[in-house]
């Protein structure tokens, strides 16, 4: 069995109580893939992500975490949000520390780890700050380091850099593949952004909110990387995501 | 080209006050603003404005409140202004600590279990708005006449509205909090003692300091009923003998105290919730 975790999602849909609705259907994620869902705020790609992560139960269908019928919060499953991901009473080597303890380390080796980890994201000396004293995109470091300390099967981001500005998003995104690719696991990342889609996935699933949240279209990128966003295919593919988000945002904001 | 832009200036030393400059600054208005009071209100006796018997001025007050001569009662009811001091604030505390303990216990209560919340939340809803005063009766029925009816008086006055805050600062975490403590395996317990009473701290020492001051005025009014020491007691029995200083003496200890609790609760409070600011 590889490293990463597969995800079925089988029929699913997710109502919710003002009537929106979220259909996904079928959509199969294979181990150790790089998926990424796009679309518009609104298209029910959180809604996705979240019942991934357990935390949101499906209206109906189910979702199969490695062929399994997912039940809560899976233990190998790690999380990062856009931002709050740290607690920001805890200093950053804390933050880190409380995921190790509860992986059954002792209090000195957890501690010990957690500096590493740290290091490792070239942050050793801020680690008894509290997140508050730190960047956007510091935070967003530790939290990363944490999530692969948990060492993960199934990686789930949720818009991990969009409150980033564009060159520490574009170093955080190098990161990331980095990690990905070292770990093995299985990321599920959203993002409504097209040039972050097109940089990192193995696949895109591209998502619509109208008349209710859906899958448009999956769209497999067979591309080497690191793509530096000149090939002649990337830009065709480029236009036309662009060419439907647009359209999405008009019929969206009633342009 | 890239060598012009990476050669870059000096930065230049802005001089800044200091904070202990500012501190000094804020004290030198504190004691200007009494002062002025406190001139304004020797100045108006001594021109007439002012009648000194009913309202004693500062030259009175002042010197009789450090004589040793601000006293009430006889022989065992005789009772000093700084032993009554030192009687109401062990009530204030006692009953402070106490209603603040049970409210957690509540507000605990009401955010675990849905049931609770139902059934505890309209009670605490249509309890707490009642004036600590108007529980004096009832307090006096119930438990009789002595210290523990001020220290209950205080802690029915704190129990209502600390239950109310609290449990809406439970309510207000932000959810990604539990996401996150539930994607990094905290148990149950270890969602209480880590992430939600630290979330809660700050809103917490702040309903805490709010709860003082109704906590420091219910106290008064237990005292002023049928006990016999304390500041309560001290005031209303100087007005019974018409010791006008001596009430003066009393309200304005109770402001002055009030005043430094309060700074207190503030400095704890900032100890215990350093990362909000």
């Amino acid at each position: 069995m590889s490293r990463g975790a597969t995800l079925s999602f089988r029929g699913l849909s997710k109502q919710f109580e003002g009537g929106t609705r979220v259909d996904v259907g079928d959509l199969d994620i294979k181990a150790g893939s790089f998926t990424v869902l796009l679309g518009r705020s609104g298209c029910g790609k959180s809604t996705l992500l979240n019942i991934a992560a357990g935390l949101q139960q499906p209206s109906t269908g189910h979702l199969l975490y490695d062929d399994q019928a997912l039940t809560g919060n899976k233990p190998d499953s790690a999380l990062i949000f856009q931002q709050n991901n740290l607690f920001p009473w805890m200093s950053a080597a804390e933050n880190i520390a409380i995921a190790l303890l509860n992986r059954g380390l002792n209090r000195e080796d957890a501690n010990r780890r957690a500096g590493q980890l740290l290091a490792e994201v070239g942050l050793a000396e801020f680690a008894q700050h509290r997140p508050g004293a730190l960047s956007g995109g510091m935070c967003q470091r530790i939290a990363l380091a944490r999530a692969l300390a948990l060492e993960p099967r199934l990686l789930l981001l949720d818009e991990p850099f969009s409150a980033l500005d564009a060159q520490t998003r574009r170093l955080m995104q190098e990161q990331l593949l980095r990690a990905w690719s070292n770990s093995g696991a299985t990321v599920l990342m959203v993002t409504h952004d097209l040039q972050e889609a097109l940089l990192l996935a193995d696949r895109i699933v591209l998502m619509a909110s109208a008349p209710h949240g859906h899958i448009a279209q999956i769209l497999e990128i067979d591309m080497p990387r690191p793509r530096l966003g000149r090939s002649e295919a990337l830009l065709d593919l480029q236009e036309r995501l662009d060419a439907f988000l647009t359209h999405e945002t008009r019929l969206a904001e009633h342009f | 080209m890239s060598e012009s832009i990476l050669t870059l200036n000096p930065p230049v030393e802005a001089r800044r006050p200091s904070r202990y400059l500012h501190a000094l600054r804020d004290t030198l208005w504190f004691v200007l603003a009494w002062a002025l009071l406190i001139g304004a209100w020797e100045l108006a006796v001594q021109v007439g404005w002012l009648d000194g018997r009913v309202l004693p001025p500062p030259s009175v007050t002042l010197p009789y409140a450090f004589s040793g001569e601000a006293v009430v009662g006889f022989g065992q009811q005789r009772s000093g202004l700084l032993e009554a001091l030192l009687v109401t604030l062990m009530r204030v505390s006692g009953g402070l600590l106490a209603g603040s303990l049970a409210a957690l216990v509540l507000a605990v209560m009401i955010t675990e279990v849905k049931l609770l919340r139902r059934l505890i939340l309209p009670l605490v809803q249509t309890l707490a708005p009642i004036s600590p005063v108007a529980w004096v009766p009832f307090t006096i029925a119930v438990i009789g006449i002595g210290g523990q009816a001020a220290v209950f008086v205080v802690f029915l006055a704190v129990l209502g509205t600390m239950t109310l805050s609290l449990s809406a600062a439970l309510d207000a975490i932000n959810p990604q909090y539990l996401n996150i403590a539930h994607n990094l395996r905290c148990t149950r317990k270890q969602i209480w003692l880590r992430v939600r009473l630290p979330a809660i701290a700050p809103s917490a020492m702040t309903s805490l300091r709010m709860a003082f001051f109704g906590a420091w005025m219910a106290v008064l009014a237990g005292e002023m009923a049928g006990i016999n020491s304390g500041l309560g007691y001290m005031i209303i029995m100087a007005q019974q003998m018409y010791n006008m200083p001596l009430v003066m003496v009393g309200v304005m200890t109770i402001g002055a105290v009030g005043f430094v609790v309060d700074r207190l609760l503030l400095l704890l409070g900032r100890r215990f919730s350093g990362w909000s600011s």
